[in-house]
């Protein structure tokens, strides 16, 4: 039988394009501090690690072992894990494993990003098979610019509608101190100015590349009264994987993140995302796919997402908040940026969000982060112990 | 939440700054690969390299056509039969289903060199009932003249050219209907 679970700790640095003031173990260690000030707890409380981040971004090998020393993993037990888009919601899901198994009763999971050290885009270019496919790939951008298409297309979404999502996210960045990219857009006209990447794909409409740590502390449910923070309680997760092969080729697939949410949903008893859940941290690298995934995920019907997104549905004062935090459109330190969904979820339960905390009373928040060649992640944290 | 440790004031930045060269120090690393390609998509790219055609397998527990080959579907797992068993050329014609016209630079992963842009990469359903994606040729740049469903064909390097790569197909081009 498992565990309870609880985060009760969150720590993440204030994302930026670059930070050369800082090594990349200086900048985990940031986060670690951060994460521990607000446990309030020692380093020796923390008994294992799990850290994380991009393969071949920074390239440099065994990556855990150069941020071990920052973090205060000396002599501790811990392992990696890196798996591409995804690695900051498995680095959550690892330290969750790890207590509800009873192998650790408190764990750190540590994700970074620090892109500007090496070549994002050679990197991601990686993702694809180097004798099939390889030569055709166009990173994130390019697959990004097929999903706004296929969305326009299948839904008849005007093309503002990406705009309109940035117009939302901007918002929700401007009033998270943690966030990267804060703009100041007017109007639905000014936002429409930002130059095509691949049409209907603009500048704004996709995530940047940030540098940032983010780190969370889980404890077993026995540890929790001795903690400082009211817990946020780990409900549930999930990962999916696709077919990986064709990852430039196929048809536009969105299986593997109904896949994960129908799971996760029908082991909790949700049948009506929307109105049980409070808050959603959508890894959603561009704002179209938030638009998609919300659908994907069940929290409206198919063509639904962009009809609510003009009423303003989304906002982090109205009746479904999606991203308060900004989302990864405005920040994206990637190692970092799945676990930033399940810290800034967890915040939000727990009523600390400041400026972007939602209007309503939070009971349920859902995290998730997507990547790779084809991975999803979905977290189910509660406010409440049941 | 309050992380204290994270704040540099920005005045402190931009006097590390100054001494950027004791900061950040600039390597460039060549890193040579060899890949294997494996009995099926090497065998896949060898006749690619041969013939100029696309060689496939059907899978024989999902009956979906696989390609390139493998040695078992992704999908229903069944494991599928080393060439020459149940293996066969694609006609190289099929339809346009989807298309993405790049208009930023990009690297090409081959070389690392910029492609000059803008270029379209098209998705095709092919006549066999499977999907593939290569370039849209320089006469088919027009965005305003592609619809879904347009005939399309493989243009294949000459034999002389083609070393076993998906690139031995040139481009696929647009044809009238009825005309290939």
């Amino acid at each position: 039988m498992a565990r309870r679970t609880a985060i009760v700790g969150v720590g993440q640095t204030y994302h930026k394009a670059r930070r050369p003031d800082v090594n990349i173990g200086e900048l985990c260690a940031e986060a670690a501090k951060a994460c521990l000030e607000d446990a309030d707890l020692m380093i020796r409380d923390v008994d294992a690690f799990v850290l994380g981040n991009m393969e071949l971004f920074e390239g440099r090998y065994c990556q855990d072992m150069w941020q071990a020393d920052f973090v205060g993993a000396f002599g501790k037990p811990g392992i990696r894990v890196t798996t591409g888009g995804t690695t900051g919601a498995t680095l959550a899901c690892v330290a969750f494993e790890y207590v509800a198994s009873g192998v650790y009763d408190t764990v750190m999971a540590l994700g970074f990003e620090k892109q500007s050290e090496g070549d994002t885009r050679a990197g991601l270019k990686t993702v694809s098979d180097p004798l099939w496919i390889r030569w055709l790939t166009t990173g994130a951008i390019g697959y990004f610019s097929r999903q706004a298409r296929y969305y326009m297309r299948e839904t008849g979404a005007p093309e503002h509608m990406g705009s309109l999502v940035r117009m939302r996210l901007a918002e929700h960045a401007k009033r998270n101190p943690h966030a990267h990219l804060r703009l100041e857009i007017k109007n639905i006209e000014e936002a429409m100015k930002a130059p095509y990447l691949i049409p209907p794909l603009r500048q704004t409409d996709m995530c940047p590349t940030s540098e940032g740590a983010c780190a969370i502390v889980v404890t077993c449910e026995e540890r929790v009264p001795k903690m400082a923070r009211r817990p946020v309680w780990v409900k549930d997760w999930v990962t999916v994987h696709k077919e990986a092969m064709y990852i430039r080729g196929g048809k536009h697939s969105v299986e593997d993140l109904t896949m994960a949410a129908s799971r996760l949903f029908r082991r909790n008893g949700i049948t009506k995302p929307r109105e049980q859940i409070s808050v959603a941290e959508i890894y959603a690298p561009s704002t179209w796919a938030e638009l998609e995934w919300l659908e994907a995920y069940g929290f409206c019907e198919k063509g639904q997402a962009w009809r609510l997104e003009e009423e303003g549905h989304f906002y982090w004062n109205r009746e479904f908040p999606v991203n308060p935090s900004g989302g990864v459109v405005c920040t994206n330190p990637i190692g970092a940026t799945g676990l930033i969904r399940v810290a800034e979820c967890a915040l939000q339960l727990r009523g600390d969000a400041g400026e972007h905390q939602i209007w309503r009373e939070p009971t349920l928040g859902f995290a998730t982060a997507w990547g790779g060649s084809g991975w999803t992640v979905a977290v189910l944290l509660s406010a409440q112990k049941e | 939440m309050d992380s204290g440790s994270a704040s540099l004031s920005p005045k402190g930045v931009k006097a590390m700054m100054d001494e950027a060269e004791l900061l950040a120090q600039e390597r460039i690393l060549e890193v040579r690969f060899h890949w294997s390609a494996g009995p099926y998509l090497g065998r896949f790219l060898g006749m690619l390299k041969e013939e100029g055609r696309l060689w496939v397998v059907r899978c024989p527990g999902c009956k979906r056509i696989l390609l390139p080959p493998r040695i078992v579907c992704g999908i229903c797992y069944s494991e599928t039969p080393p060439f020459p068993k149940g293996w066969f050329p694609l006609s190289g014609r099929g339809r346009l289903l989807d298309w993405e016209r790049v208009m930023y630079p990009q690297m090409d992963p081959e070389t690392g060199t910029i492609r000059p842009e803008p270029y379209i990469h098209g998705t095709f359903a092919l006549d066999e009932g499977v999907l593939f994606t290569h370039y849209l040729g320089p006469e088919d740049l027009d965005e305003s003249t592609l619809r879904e469903g347009l005939r399309v064909e493989a243009v294949v390097k000459p034999k002389e050219e083609r070393v076993g790569k998906p690139t031995d197909i040139r481009y696929f081009k647009l044809v009238e209907e009825g005309d290939d």
